[in-house]
C-alpha cells in the first residue's frame, strides 16, 4: 500500500459511515413510505395496521439502508474525485490515484504534491453529517405515515359515537378474539384444515377491529352476519363432504363384503333373483304385514349393498328366521293359486264377457309374474342367507355401521339446518372411532376403512367448530343461538331482533347506501319512512326459512334429496305404518304423481 | 525521475517562461493574455493565428519574442498577387566558380524559426494553403525535393477583423491547424499611455536574449510529461463533443447555434495547453480549471456558428463557454452524502 492509499484510509472510513447515514436516511424514508401506504389501507380498512407494525417497517427499513449504505463500495477513484471536489485540490489526489507511467518526469512530484494537500485535510470537515433532503425526507415520511394512522383511528373521525358504545364494542372484542383461538389451536396434534385457519384469522381481525373501534355497531353487526353466513356455507360444504367420505367408506365396506360373499361361495346368480322392483317390494312389504312379520331394520348402507351386488330384499330375508320365511312362501304360494282360480275362471267366460274383462285379466297376470319373482326370491339358498347374517352380526361391523350412521346423521343435520354437533357427541364419535380401531381384528377392513373414517371425523370436527365458534361470536353480539339478524342500531327490539334474515318486511334504517356481502340483496324501496320521505334502503338476507316465512331455497334443489331420504325410511321401517301411505302420497304429490 | 528532478524539472519549465516572458514585457505593454497564449503556443510546437485591429502590436510581439528567445525570426507581408514560391523558396538556375550552371534552391521567409504570416488572409487561397501546408508538415517540397524547415518552427499569423473586400478567409481546414486563436484586445488606457511614452521618448528598450532554440524543444518534451488524469480528459473531452450539433453528449447550445465543432485537433490542443497551464499554476498535473482556461482560445476557432447564430449575435466564445457549462453540469461528486 502506497503512502497515499494509506493517507485516503480515514476518508474511505468516513465516507463509509456517511453512505450509511445516508443509506439510513433513504430507507427511512422507503419505510415511511411503505408505513403510509399501510396507514392508508388501513383508514379504507383493507388491512389493518398497529403501532408496533408500522415502527417494525419503517426500522427495518432503517436498518437496511444504513447496512447497505455502509456496504456501497466506493472505489479509490473516486474517492480522490469527490476529495479533490470538495477541497479544491485541482484534481491532483485524482491525478496521483491513477496508476502512472513508470518513470515519468512528474510521477513522485505530483504524488508528493498530492500527499501535501491531503494532510491538510480533516475528513469530518469535508464529509460532515448533515441534514439533507434525504434525512428531511425520511422525517417527513415518517410523520405523515404517523398521522395519517393516528387520524385513521381517532375517534373524530370514525367509529363508535359514543364511549359507552366503544367499550361494550372492545368487550365483544375481546370476547371474540376468546372464540377465535380455539380454531387456530391443532386438536390432538392434528393440522387445523386451512378453512378453520381462514376463518380464525377472520375472527382475530374482526375482533381487533372492534377492539380498536374501527367499526360502529351496525357495521359490527353486518359484519358477524356476513361472517356467520360464510361460516355456515363452509360448515355446510364440510359436512356434504363428510357425506361423500361415509359414502367412499360404505363403498369400500361393500367391497370388503363383497370379498367375504365370495370367500363363501355364494353365487352373484342367487342374489341378482332378489333384486325386485320397487313395485315387487311393496307387494312383498304388504304380504309381510298381513301375515303379521315386523320388517327388519336395513343394516347395510346402499353403496354397501350396491357394491355387495345385493338388494335390500335379500338383507330383508336374511334377517327373518327360517319359520318367518317358510310363513312368507307358504302365504305367496296362496296368493299364486288364488290368482290362478281367478284367472281360469275368467278364461271360461264365454269370449264377449271376458273381453269385457281383459284389463282385470292383465293385472291379474301381473300379479302372477309379481308372485312368481317373489316365490324365487323366497327360494334363497341357506348359504347365502347365512353369508350375509354373519356379515351383518360381525361386532366390529355393527360397531362400524353405527358409527357411519350417527356421521351421516350429524352431516345431513349440518347440512340442512346448520346445527353443529355438541362437543359431547363429537368426543363420542372420537371414542367409538378409538373403540373401533381397537376392536377391528381384520387388518385388511382395517387398512382399507380407518383412515377414511378418520378424515370423515375431522372435517365434520372442522365444521363443527366453525358453526360453535360462528354461535359463540353472535352470542357475544346478543345474538342468540342461530338466529341472527341485524339489530336495529337506535335500540328498537321490535326491528331486526329475531328473525331478520327471512326478510320480515321490516326495514333497518340507515342513513346511508350500503355494500352488502354474503347472501344477501340491497333493494330500493319507495315510500315513507318516519320521518324522512322518498327513497329508502332495506335489505335482504337469505338464509334458512323460519316456519310461516317463505323459503328463499327452491324446493326442486332439495327435494331429491328429500325424497331419497324418504324412501331409505319408509323401506328401513322407520315411518310409522299409518303414516307410510301419507308420506309417499306427499313426494308423489310434489313431483307430479312421479317418482 | 525523483522528486526533486520532478520539481526541479517543473521549476526551469517555470523560470524560463517568465523569464522570456519578462524579456517580452519590457517592449510590450500589457497584452499579458495574448504574450502567455503565443509563449504557451511556442511551448506546445502549435502555431498562432493573431486577430486583432492593426497597430496593436501584433508584429512587435512576435519580433520581440523572437529577439529573446535567440531565434531566428521573418516576416512575410501577405498580398492578394503573392505566389506560393515567394513563400516556400523556389528553384533558381545558378552558375557555379567553373561556370556551370544548375538548379539551386533558394529558400524563401518559411525558413526561419519564428515566421510571422501578416494579414494571411490577404494571400490568395493557392498561398495560404502553401503555407499550412508547410505548417503541418514542418517542411516544403520544392521540384521535387523536401526541404526541412527549422525546428523550432512557430507561424504566427495576424489577421484584421476589418477590411474584409479583397480579402480571402481562411478555410475552416486550414484554421483547424493552429494551436491557439489569440484575438488582442485594445489597450487599457494606463497600457496606452505607456505605449505612447515608451515609443515617443527617448529611451528605447533593449531585449536580452534570455532562451535559446533548445530550450524551447526541451521545454516541449517537458510538457508532453505532465499526466492527466482519465476524469480530467473525460471532462475536456465533454467540452468538444459538447461543441458538436449533433450526436451523444452534445449541448443544447450548440445544437441550436453550431454548425460544425471542434475536430479531434481542439482536443489535443486543449489538453497540451492545459498541461502548460499546470506546470504554469505550479502543479504537476492537469486540473479541469486548466483546460477550461484554454478552451476559448483552443476552440473558437475551430467551432463555425451558423446563421441563427449569427443572427441572433451569439460568438464563437459563448458556444464555447456554454460548452463549459454543459460539461460542468455532467460533473457531479462521485460520493454524494
Amino acid at each position: 500500500m502506497t503512502e497515499l492509499q494509506s493517507k485516503l484510509k480515514p476518508f474511505a472510513r468516513r465516507v463509509r459511515w456517511m453512505t450509511a447515514w445516508k443509506g439510513l436516511a433513504i430507507g427511512a424514508l422507503v419505510g415511511g413510505g411503505l408505513a403510509l401506504v399501510w396507514a392508508i389501507l388501513d383508514w379504507i380498512r383493507v388491512f389493518y395496521a398497529d403501532w408496533r407494525g408500522l415502527g417494525l417497517v419503517v426500522g427495518i427499513a432503517t436498518l437496511v439502508g444504513a447496512i447497505l449504505g455502509f456496504l456501497r463500495v466506493v472505489s479509490p477513484s473516486d474517492l480522490a474525485s469527490s476529495i479533490d471536489t470538495r477541497a479544491s485540490l485541482k484534481d491532483r489526489v485524482t491525478t496521483a490515484v491513477e496508476e502512472p507511467s513508470k518513470g515519468a518526469t512528474f510521477q513522485e512530484a505530483q504524488v508528493q504534491d498530492a500527499d501535501k494537500a491531503l494532510a491538510g485535510l480533516n475528513p469530518a470537515g469535508l464529509y460532515p453529517v448533515r441534514f439533507g433532503k434525504w434525512q428531511m425526507g425520511a422525517i417527513a415520511s415518517v410523520v405523515i405515515a404517523a398521522s395519517v394512522f393516528l387520524l385513521g383511528n381517532s375517534p373524530i373521525v370514525r367509529g363508535p359515537k359514543t364511549p359507552s358504545e366503544r367499550e361494550e364494542l372492545k368487550e365483544i372484542g375481546k370476547k371474540v378474539e376468546r372464540v377465535a383461538k380455539p380454531l387456530e389451536k391443532p386438536v390432538n396434534g392434528v393440522e387445523v384444515p386451512a378453512s378453520q385457519k381462514k376463518l380464525a384469522s377472520e375472527l382475530n381481525k374482526f375482533a381487533k377491529e372492534l377492539e380498536e373501534g374501527k367499526l360502529n355497531k351496525e357495521e359490527a353487526l353486518r359484519k358477524a352476519n356476513d361472517m356467520a353466513s360464510k361460516a355456515e356455507d363452509e360448515a355446510r360444504s364440510l359436512a356434504e363432504e363428510t357425506q361423500k367420505k361415509t359414502e367412499e367408506i360404505e363403498t369400500s365396506l361393500g367391497k370388503f363384503d363383497k370379498m367375504k360373499l365370495d370367500e363363501a361361495g355364494v353365487s352373484q346368480e342367487d342374489l341378482a333373483k332378489m333384486n325386485l322392483s320397487p313395485e315387487e317390494q311393496a307387494s312383498l312389504d304388504q304380504i309381510m304385514r298381513e301375515e303379521g312379520i315386523e320388517n327388519p331394520k336395513s343394516q347395510f348402507g346402499d353403496k354397501e349393498l350396491e357394491q355387495m351386488g345385493a338388494s335390500r330384499t335379500a338383507e330383508k330375508l336374511a334377517q327373518l328366521s327360517p319359520q318367518q320365511r317358510e310363513q312368507l312362501r307358504k302365504s305367496v304360494a296362496k296368493r299364486q293359486e288364488a290368482l290362478q282360480k281367478e284367472m281360469d275362471r275368467i278364461d271360461k267366460l264365454p269370449e264377449a264377457e271376458r273381453k269385457k274383462l281383459e284389463k282385470e285379466q292383465q293385472e291379474l297376470m301381473k300379479q302372477q309374474q309379481e308372485m312368481q319373482k317373489l316365490s324365487q326370491a323366497l327360494k334363497l339358498s341357506e348359504e347365502t342367507m347365512k353369508a350375509l347374517r354373519e356379515l351383518m352380526d360381525s361386532p366390529e361391523m355393527k360397531k362400524l355401521r353405527e358409527m357411519m350412521a350417527k356421521m351421516q346423521e350429524k352431516s345431513q343435520q349440518m347440512q340442512q339446518q346448520g346445527k353443529p354437533m355438541s362437543k359431547e357427541d363429537m368426543e363420542k364419535l372420537k371414542q367409538q372411532l378409538e373403540e373401533l380401531a381397537k376392536a377391528m381384528k381384520d387388518p385388511k377392513l382395517k387398512e382399507q376403512v380407518m383412515q377414511q373414517l378418520r378424515d370423515a371425523l375431522k372435517q365434520l370436527e372442522s365444521g363443527q367448530m366453525s358453526l360453535e365458534s360462528m354461535q359463540q361470536m353472535m352470542s357475544a353480539m346478543g345474538m342468540e343461538g342461530s338466529q341472527r339478524g341485524q339489530q336495529d342500531p337506535n335500540g328498537d327490539p321490535s326491528v331486526g331482533t329475531d328473525d331478520n334474515f327471512a326478510d320480515t318486511g321490516k326495514i333497518v334504517k340507515s342513513d346511508k347506501e350500503m355494500e352488502t356481502k354474503g347472501k344477501t340483496t340491497a333493494t330500493r324501496v319507495n315510500g315513507e319512512w318516519e320521518d324522512k320521505k322518498g327513497e329508502q334502503w332495506s335489505v335482504t338476507v337469505k338464509a334458512p326459512t323460519q316456519v310461516g316465512n317463505r323459503s328463499s331455497v327452491p324446493y326442486q334443489s332439495v327435494m331429491p334429496k328429500y325424497r331419497k331420504a324418504a324412501e331409505k325410511a319408509l323401506s328401513g321401517g322407520k315411518i310409522p305404518r299409518g303414516k307410510e301411505k301419507r308420506v309417499k302420497e306427499y313426494f308423489e304429490s310434489l313431483s307430479g304423481g312421479k317418482k | 525521475m525523483n522528486v526533486f528532478e520532478g520539481q526541479e524539472t517543473a521549476q526551469w519549465f517555470r523560470d524560463t517562461f517568465a523569464k522570456v516572458r519578462s524579456e517580452v514585457g519590457k517592449v510590450i505593454v500589457g497584452q499579458d493574455d495574448i504574450v502567455e497564449g503565443v509563449l504557451v503556443g511556442l511551448a506546445a510546437n502549435g502555431h498562432i493565428l493573431l486577430e486583432g485591429m492593426p497597430g496593436l502590436g501584433k508584429t512587435l510581439l512576435v519580433r520581440t519574442l523572437s529577439e529573446a528567445v535567440d531565434l531566428s525570426f521573418s516576416r512575410i507581408q501577405f498580398t492578394p498577387d503573392m505566389m506560393p514560391a515567394d513563400v516556400t523558396g523556389t528553384n533558381v538556375l545558378a552558375s557555379s566558380d567553373t561556370g556551370a550552371r544548375a538548379f539551386e534552391f533558394r529558400r524563401g521567409p518559411l525558413f526561419a524559426n519564428l515566421v510571422l504570416a501578416d494579414e494571411i488572409n490577404r494571400a490568395t487561397p493557392k498561398t495560404q494553403s502553401a503555407l499550412l501546408e508547410a505548417m503541418q508538415e514542418r517542411g516544403v517540397t520544392v521540384g521535387g525535393v523536401r526541404h526541412e524547415l527549422a525546428e523550432p518552427f512557430l507561424v504566427m499569423a495576424t489577421q484584421n477583423p476589418i477590411e474584409q473586400e479583397g480579402t480571402y478567409p481562411l478555410p475552416e481546414a486550414q484554421l483547424d491547424r493552429f494551436f491557439f486563436k489569440l484575438l488582442v484586445p485594445y489597450p487599457t488606457k494606463a497600457e496606452l499611455a505607456e505605449v505612447v511614452n515608451r515609443t515617443t521618448g527617448s529611451e528605447v528598450a533593449t531585449v536580452s536574449k534570455v532562451a535559446h532554440g533548445e530550450d524551447v524543444l526541451k521545454m516541449r518534451h517537458i510538457v508532453r510529461d505532465v499526466p492527466v488524469a482519465k476524469d480530467v480528459l473525460d471532462f475536456g473531452l465533454s467540452i468538444i463533443v459538447a461543441t458538436h450539433p449533433t450526436g451523444d453528449g452534445c449541448s443544447a447550445f450548440a445544437t441550436r447555434y453550431s454548425r460544425y465543432g471542434s475536430s479531434p485537433r481542439g482536443a489535443q490542443s486543449l489538453v497540451t495547453a492545459g498541461k502548460i497551464y499546470a506546470l504554469l499554476e505550479g502543479r504537476y498535473n492537469v486540473a479541469k480549471e486548466d483546460l477550461k482556461k484554454a478552451a476559448r482560445a483552443s476552440l473558437r476557432h475551430r467551432v463555425i456558428l451558423n446563421f441563427e447564430a449569427e443572427a441572433d449575435g451569439v460568438s464563437t466564445d459563448q458556444l464555447v463557454d456554454e460548452a463549459i457549462k454543459f460539461a460542468e453540469s455532467a460533473q457531479r461528486d462521485p460520493v454524494s452524502v
